[in-house]
């Protein structure tokens, strides 16, 4: 295996009392994409900032390209970051902007000119090229911020929320734009972002952050399909936990599960193993349960019809069981249309065996 | 179409479209109205300025073309004043030596004044930064004038920093009625005003921008000229342009602390007062500062808000 780009080795970074990263253990390969996401206050801008040399780990090591990268400061190492507020300086034009970091390597004039020209052609700038910043608008001000960065050819980019201030369709161009970008020049993109839609949307891997720790390191389906928490199930979304104690183990990777809302077989993770009388939480994916009026399969429940919300081309019901436990079930409209569902209404929640999944962790 | 009279009602045609008439209704003419609610807050200080400011200014160059006849001044219009002083030696020495000393002292206060302020807005806590604008605002407590008094007291043959320098076996050194003396009361003026105006500008600019050229290969001294200095270019300006204007019309410290030789603008519209009764020559002088500091704060800040370099 080649040697990774970015080592994240037992990094620890306070805060004072406040413990802002505990035990960071992350290794980021050439040409990846890769999202650290979480809620706000989790941890991962604190961990960009720490690759890109604006903090300085408390405890651990950073490597970039093998070498100890923690007491290098911000402009000796090859790290450019896009800022969420872009901070692109306003009393520079556009093309000067982007020049800064050449010129800060001291090419002459002409030359870095030049170079900041064709990076403003690459992005489709090259008309703004002596505008003032103040005179763009928000999606042309990002493609600056992308080019004075990516102006120097740096091994990796940084970006720290990018997208977040500009409106959902130009969130969704922009995301072109990037993995475009990124698979042209092929290099390393560490993207934070606190949007789960735009981590999956790009990134080869994600890497979820909680209050200072990682709970799951993986690609986006891996994550959606086999969350490791309970955490991660629910940062993901469209999850039903339950949780429960075992009572019998069955063939395969099958084993029955007790709890209060009633009995059902779930499916164990590869290479986690259960003993009956071990509590277990269970996930179960919203799309994956069925609804009908009369009860056709072993694992289920007896639920009321509570509300439903419209997401684009799929129906989010929301189910109440006899115990106050709260579903949610994803449906494709027709499928929705053709049961019939009406608020109040009595039916039972079914799903197969293998699509409850017991988690790996708490 | 059949021609129509003025004031014929709008006509309506076969295709039920109305026909306006060409000339537009008296109506549209109230688009002009004063903006009263405004005016009644800004009202008594326009007032103010034109009774206080801008009649003793017009009076002022009027004065200036006004002639002395036997120790009394006699309105009339003539260019005599200005002709006169225009075309004295002494006026454009004193003029030149004023210039030289408010604009020296506008670099040096600034470039003093500069890392006092960036230290304070970036390398101090919040409280202590509080406690600094506070402690830069006591000077102003005191009036210039006693302090300029008490400056004497520290500077002259026998005073306090030469009974120092007498201890040491060195001095005395001529310390009062000296450039360096009036340069001590320039400071003493416009130090604490000028290290708060940059502070405030220092204070607001976004620390993300100092982070991004960090980022961008810009080390810490070079990060002070590149960004730092030009995100607080107009804070920067303005108290220097401050510092001149305080500094051109400054009357005590040139007097009592730098001995009145080479006389400043200030000292010789003393001196043109008292001999002869000669007012209109003292508004030329005056007027000729007036359009100095004019001119200067005009380009300051213009430079200041120029949109680029």
């Amino acid at each position: 295996m080649t040697q990774p780009l970015v080592v994240f080795d037992n990094v620890v970074k306070h805060f004072g009392s406040f413990q802002a990263v505990e035990c960071m253990n992350l290794e980021i390969y050439k040409g990846e994409f890769v999202a650290i996401m979480g809620s706000s206050g989790c941890g991962k801008t604190t961990t960009l900032r720490m690759l890109a040399g604006l903090e300085k780990p408390s405890k651990g090591e950073i490597r970039l390209n093998g070498e100890r990268i923690n007491d290098l400061y911000s402009w000796e190492r090859e790290t450019p970051l896009v800022w969420q507020n872009l901070a692109l300086f306003p009393f520079l034009n556009v093309i000067e902007n982007v020049e800064f970091g050449l010129k800060m390597r001291g090419m002459a004039k002409a030359e870095r000119r030049k170079k900041a020209l064709l990076w403003l052609e690459r992005l489709g700038l090259e008309e703004f090229a002596e505008r003032d910043i103040s005179q763009l608008s928000g999606g042309q001000k990002q493609r600056v911020a992308l080019a004075r960065s990516l102006v120097t050819e740096p091994p990796i980019l940084l970006l720290d929320e990018p997208l977040s201030a500009l409106d959902a369709n130009l969130s969704v161009r922009m995301q072109s734009v990037l993995t475009g970008l990124q698979k042209d020049l092929g290099i390393t993109f560490v993207y934070v972002t606190h949007s789960q839609s735009e981590a999956f949307a790009m990134a080869d891997r994600v890497v979820i952050m909680s209050r200072g720790r990682v709970e799951q390191i993986g690609s986006p389906q891996e994550v959606f399909r086999e969350p490791h928490n309970r955490f991660v199930a629910e940062f993901v979304g469209g999850k039903n936990i339950l949780v429960g104690t075992v009572t019998a183990l069955g063939d395969a990777s099958l084993v029955r599960v007790s709890s209060e809302h009633g009995e059902f077989q779930a499916r164990l993770p590869d290479g986690k193993t259960v003993v009956p009388g071990d509590r277990v939480t269970v996930c179960l994916s919203a799309e994956h349960v069925d609804l009908s009026v009369q009860a056709s399969r072993p694992n289920r429940l007896a639920c009321t019809v509570v509300g439903e919300e419209f997401i684009g081309s799929m129906v989010n019901i929301h189910l109440e069981a006899k115990d106050g436990l709260e579903l949610q079930v994803q449906k494709m409209h027709a499928d929705y249309d053709q049961l019939g569902i009406r608020s109040g209404q009595q039916l039972f929640a079914e799903w197969d065996a293998e699509s409850a999944l017991i988690l790996r962790g708490e | 179409m059949a021609s129509r009279k003025k004031g014929d009602p709008p006509r309506i045609d076969a295709g039920m479209s109305v026909v306006q008439p060409l000339v537009p209704a008296r109506g549209d003419r109230k688009s002009f109205r004063l903006p009263w609610y405004g005016l009644s807050f800004s009202m008594p200080i326009l007032v103010w300025q034109l009774v206080f400011f801008v009649f003793p200014l017009a009076f002022l160059v009027a004065i200036s073309f006004w002639v002395v006849r036997n120790y009394r001044m006699v309105p009339t219009f003539e260019w005599l004043n200005w002709s006169y002083m225009l075309s004295r030696g002494f006026f454009w020495d004193a003029y030149l030596h004023t210039l030289a000393m408010a604009a020296g002292a506008t670099v040096l206060v600034s470039l003093v004044a500069f890392p006092c302020a960036y230290t304070i807005a970036f390398k101090f806590r919040e409280s202590l930064k509080q406690l600094m604008v506070l402690l830069l605002i006591t000077p102003f407590f005191t009036s210039y004038l006693v302090r300029t008094y008490s400056w004497q007291v520290f500077l002259s043959d026998n005073g306090i920093l030469n009974a120092a320098l007498d201890q040491l076996g060195l001095g005395p050194l001529p310390m009062l009625n000296s450039t360096f003396g009036t340069y001590v009361g320039y400071f003493t003026l416009c130090l604490p005003l000028v290290v708060l105006l940059q502070l405030f500008s220092l204070m607001y600019i976004d620390r993300s921008l100092i982070e991004a050229a960090h980022n961008l290969g810009c080390g810490r001294v070079r990060t002070v000229f590149q960004v730092v200095v030009p995100s607080a270019r107009i804070g920067i300006v303005v108290a220097a342009l401050f510092c001149f204007i305080l500094t051109f019309g400054d009357f005590v410290s040139p007097l009592y602390l730098g001995g009145g030789q080479p006389p400043t603008l200030s000292t010789l519209i003393t001196d043109t007062t008292k001999s002869g009764q000669q007012w209109p020559r003292a508004a030329v002088i005056a007027t000729m500062m007036i359009v100095t500091l004019l001119i200067t704060a005009f380009a300051s800040i213009g430079f200041a808000y120029r949109r680029r370099a």
